[in-house]
């Protein structure tokens, strides 16, 4: 009985040292080899900017790859991303999940020579050459914080669904929200901001438990893509629909049942799939050893915006979608 | 009558743990009578059942588990994977009257999955359901690639509304399950196998019981129910994505065991999971009412189950654990 | 109590299994087998490892401990408040250390002297400690971590992570205390048969104690060197460990139910998780399909070492 179980792991161990001969080796592709890593995998806006970035890399003659942490984890993306740093990738470019958290493997990716860019949300300036943001962080927020108050007519209670308390992009984007609220809208009263963590039940739950709460709670915020459909649905199901003011980030996708049955008037956001091309072009240039210009026009995307001293490029304005005009988006 | 193995002495333990939960729902009933009154009202009531309905639907399943002496972390997958199932083949077009059995099968197989890994294989319940939550988890996202469904067919959105003063189908739903699992358990030879298997396999063997019955009776009663349960779930929703009910399982785990259910097996009832469930769910209202920040909520969610499993301590017996499902003969 | 488990072929096994992978990842992907990828492949295997470590020996007491991962999360947010307030790095070290340690003789509390079903008390003290660590943190993130703390991160002797080293050394330790010390017998013993070693008289409260305390000092160091990686500090940094150490202790084939452990097989399984996933990354994997890839690299593993030792009833 030993000896059979002996000799089964022996020619089991044979056949493992044997076996890979032959299989081929993975191309290489290090000189053109695009790494684009998002917060997490598995979601639609993601996929979105990601389908953007491959066909611009396809076009440019890149290699695209596309990887990340299954959970908005900023340690899982870490282990991504040092597990990464050993292909030597041309260019990397991560959309970070907390940016104190990434910016020393990021730092090391730069100190083995390999260009870093960050887009969608950016870790500390030094760790990376340069942030290829969507939307100015402060134009976004108010924005958003406008289209509530307008609904609202400048007063009354409101809650704030957000993502994932620790998102620093996130974060940024409240902190602006509240900013214009406190200087255009003093009559407004933000009574909370609770996190849905990119899940839509747990979004649903907590925008029905704010309504319990707050009984004279009158609008919204969605600060991440899962919450303005969860918020939706609650108040529909709770026969509340058109009464209470919803705003916030979300795609068109998500939010096309809601803004056709009136639930929502309008949301906001921009078009991944825009940042995942603008991304791949900057990557590209970067490899060129190309410097960015302010007001150039990226093919696909648009004209620029380029600030050289804190290396940061802003592809556009906040993008509104509406009952006019939502169905021509199909993200 | 609901009792295991039959001794008296362990009855009267069994219902003093359920007394204890009632006094324990009595005291948070009439600290929110005071504190936040609200909580009383029709619209919260209606809510509280609503979001009960599905974790008393699972919890179900569960209780079997862990009657049985085994354990399952993996029902959060496969309400995930049957929750995307089901909605994508109803927004293809097939009827409800293919969909639904059809998701009920998958969840069945599911935790017959789960029955052989640990029934035929050996392996240890947490570790098996380990296993399976994390390859039902990683296929069924690599399947969506992320994509989550934003509507869901017309007849499910139905199953979701509200109606009858706030309630939906799956309060209607709830109740049945649990009479229907009460019977099943105290009135038929499986339950009483289920039991006696949990309690003690040897003895169970010895008295002519398969370990086989009770472990894929289990295990996939509980597939079938998450099957269930998923169905009210998507239909609250009204969406569903590949990433759902994230850790569920271990929300239904501390329902059922504050509910008296005896992790070791063996020992439980309905109507403990019932309160369990009624407990959880109250504390979460109660909390949200009264405007408790986010993390004081975990704490007091915590502070509630640790307070449960110490008031349902079990005197300690020559017992195995949990842990280890033995299938001796 | 032997360092090395008799009849227990399934670290031999995983072992295998693991080298078979790194033969084929190495001939597929030409990054496999360079210094860098190991390098920082070694930084978080350490950490994971002092986790299981610690599971090891709670799990060879008869136990389990479903709130390491939040445990983790509370040190490191106490090392984010040391920080904050412009501690000395040896105060930040410490507090961080004494964060886990009070969270384990929590456990080890209700556990060892209340006698209290440990998945049940690790359930709760989850939850409750989660929400400890996001009281502590506001759901924020710190920064601003002194170098001297982040040292633990970037020192390396001969191009060997400190980290690495530093786990191989508490390995060393674990092993020695298992092996040759009273209590560590009695760890065993009371993972064997707790009423057996009541009856030998031996300390089952205070030894169970012991165990969950070392656990959450394990707990702590872990939070220091995430901490000292990631150079912030969040309330759910240590999401993912808790399985992770569950899943490598079984993996080298500890006995869920207690009474068996093995350094040597411990630290198989910490490695074969951590080796397996870097390299599906570098062999372009899609990361869900790594995810389902690791889950039946457990249930394999677990499965042929049952079939192996031919498993025998009511085995202990």
């Amino acid at each position: 009985m030993r000896r059979r179980r002996r000799t089964r792991l022996a020619s089991f161990t044979l056949a493992a040292l044997v076996l890979p001969a032959g299989c081929s080796r993975l191309p290489r592709n290090s000189k053109t080899l695009f790494v684009m890593v998002p917060k997490l995998v598995g979601i639609p806006y993601f996929n979105s900017a990601r389908d953007g970035a491959l066909e611009e890399a396809g076009r440019l003659g890149l290699h695209f790859f596309y990887t990340g942490p299954t959970a908005a984890d900023a340690s899982l993306q870490v282990d991504v991303i040092a597990g990464l740093l050993a292909r030597h990738p041309a260019i990397l470019a991560v959309s970070c999940d907390d940016a104190n958290a990434l910016a020393p493997v990021l730092r090391r990716a730069r100190r083995y020579g390999i260009p870093v860019l960050t887009w969608d949300a950016d870790a500390q300036p030094d760790a990376r050459d340069w942030f290829v943001s969507q939307v100015e962080d402060e134009t976004l927020g108010r924005h958003v914080m406008d289209v509530l108050a307008d609904q609202l007519g400048g007063r009354g209670q409101y809650a704030i669904i957000t993502g994932s308390l620790t998102a620093s992009n996130l974060n940024a984007w409240l902190y602006w929200m509240k900013k214009e609220q406190e200087e255009k809208y003093p009559e407004m009263e933000l009574v909370a901001v609770v996190p849905g963590n990119d899940d839509q039940q747990q979004s649903f739950v907590q925008a029905q438990s704010l309504l319990q709460a707050y009984p004279s709670l009158r609008g919204f915020i969605g600060n991440s893509s899962a919450a303005p459909p969860a918020i939706a649905r609650a108040i529909e199901q709770a026969g509340l629909s058109g009464q209470i003011a919803i705003a916030g980030l979300s795609t068109p996708n998500l939010m096309r049942h809601y803004i056709e049955n009136k639930t929502v008037k309008m949301i906001t956001l921009w078009d991944p799939g825009k940042l995942g091309r603008l991304t791949a072009a900057v990557g590209a240039m970067m490899l060129r050893q190309e410097t960015p210009r302010d007001g150039m026009d990226v093919p696909g995307v648009g004209q620029i915006r380029v600030f050289p001293e804190t290396h940061k490029i802003v592809m556009g304005s906040p993008l509104d979608f509406t009952r006019e005009n939502i169905g021509q988006y199909r993200f | 009558m609901k009792s295991s193995s039959g001794s008296a002495w362990l009855r009267a333990n069994f219902r003093r743990h359920e007394t204890k939960l009632a006094s324990l729902l009595l005291l948070l009933g009439i600290a929110l009578a005071v504190a936040a009154p609200r909580f009383f009202s029709s619209a919260s009531l209606a809510l509280l059942v609503r979001s009960m309905g599905v974790l008393l639907i699972v919890a179900a399943g569960m209780l079997n588990v862990i009657l049985a002496g085994g354990i399952d972390v993996s029902a959060g997958a496969i309400l995930a994977v049957v929750s995307v199932l089901m909605v994508r083949l109803g927004n293809h077009g097939l009827p409800a009257s293919v969909v639904l059995p059809l998701a009920l099968l998958t969840g069945a197989g599911l935790g017959a999955v789960n029955a052989v890994l640990i029934s035929e294989f050996r392996i240890p319940p947490i570790i098996a359901t380990l296993g399976t939550a994390g390859l039902f988890r990683g296929l069924l996202l690599e399947w969506t690639q992320g994509e989550w469904e934003s509507s869901i067919p017309a007849w499910l959105n139905s199953i979701g509304s509200p109606r009858w003063g706030g309630l939906d189908a799956s309060v209607l739903a709830a109740v049945l399950v649990m009479l229907a699992a009460a019977w099943i358990l105290h009135r038929t030879q499986i339950g009483r196998a289920l039991f006696r298997f949990g309690d003690s396999p040897v003895a169970a063997a010895r008295t002519g019981i398969s370990p086989r019955q009770p472990i894929y009776f289990a295990y996939i009663s509980l597939g079938a129910l998450t099957a269930l349960g998923a169905v009210f779930y998507a239909a609250q929703l009204g969406a569903v994505q590949g990433s759902a009910a994230n850790g569920y399982e271990l929300t239904v785990i501390a329902a059922v065991v504050l509910g008296g259910a005896d992790i070791l097996g063996g020992r439980g009832s309905l109507l403990g999971t019932f309160l369990g469930v009624l407990l959880l769910c109250s504390l979460q209202q109660a909390l949200v009412l009264l405007r408790v920040a986010t993390f004081w909520q975990n704490i007091a969610t915590g502070a509630i189950v640790l307070l449960g499993v110490i008031l349902s301590a079990a005197p300690r017996r020559q017992r195995r654990l949990i842990l280890q499902q033995s299938t001796s003969a | 109590m032997k360092l090395r488990q008799s009849d227990n072929l399934q670290p031999v096994v995983v072992t295998l299994l693991v080298l078979f992978f790194c033969v084929y990842a190495g001939y597929r992907s030409g990054d496999f087998w360079s210094a860098l990828n190991w390098q920082l492949l070694a930084q978080p295997l350490a950490e994971a490892g002092f986790v299981s470590l610690g599971m090891m020996f709670v799990i060879a007491s008869g136990g389990i401990d479903l709130s390491a991962g939040a445990i983790v999360g509370v040190a490191a947010v106490t090392a984010g408040v040391g920080a904050h307030h412009k501690l000395p790095v040896p105060a930040i070290e410490v507090a961080a250390l004494i964060a886990g340690l009070l969270c384990g003789a929590f456990n080890g509390l209700l556990i060892g002297v209340l006698r209290l079903s440990s998945i049940l008390v690790t359930l709760g003290s989850m939850i409750l400690f989660s929400g400890i660590a996001l009281a502590i943190s506001d759901g924020d993130s710190f920064a601003g971590f002194p170098g001297g703390l982040l040292w633990w991160n970037d020192a390396a002797f001969f191009g060997v992570p400190l980290g690495f080293l530093l786990f191989l050394a508490i390995a060393v330790v674990a092993a020695a205390l298992l092996r040759y010390t009273l209590w560590g017998h009695y760890v065993i013993a009371v993972g064997s048969n707790r009423v057996a070693a009541r009856y030998s008289g031996y300390p089952v409260a205070l030894t169970l104690f012991g165990v969950y305390v070392l656990q959450g000092l394990l707990c702590g160091l872990t939070g220091i060197l995430l901490v000292a990686r990631l150079a912030s500090a969040r309330a759910d940094m240590g999401q993912g460990l808790m399985l992770m150490a569950i899943a490598a202790v079984v993996l080298g084939g500890a006995p869920i139910v207690g009474g068996s452990a093995s350094v040597i097989a411990t630290l198989v399984g910490v490695s074969a998780f951590y080796i397996v996933q870097n390299g599906l990354l570098l062999l372009d994997v899609p990361p869900f399909v790594q995810h389902a890839l690791t889950s039946v690299l457990l249930l394999v593993s677990v499965a042929t070492g049952n079939l192996l030792r031919g498993k025998r009833e009511d085995q202990r």
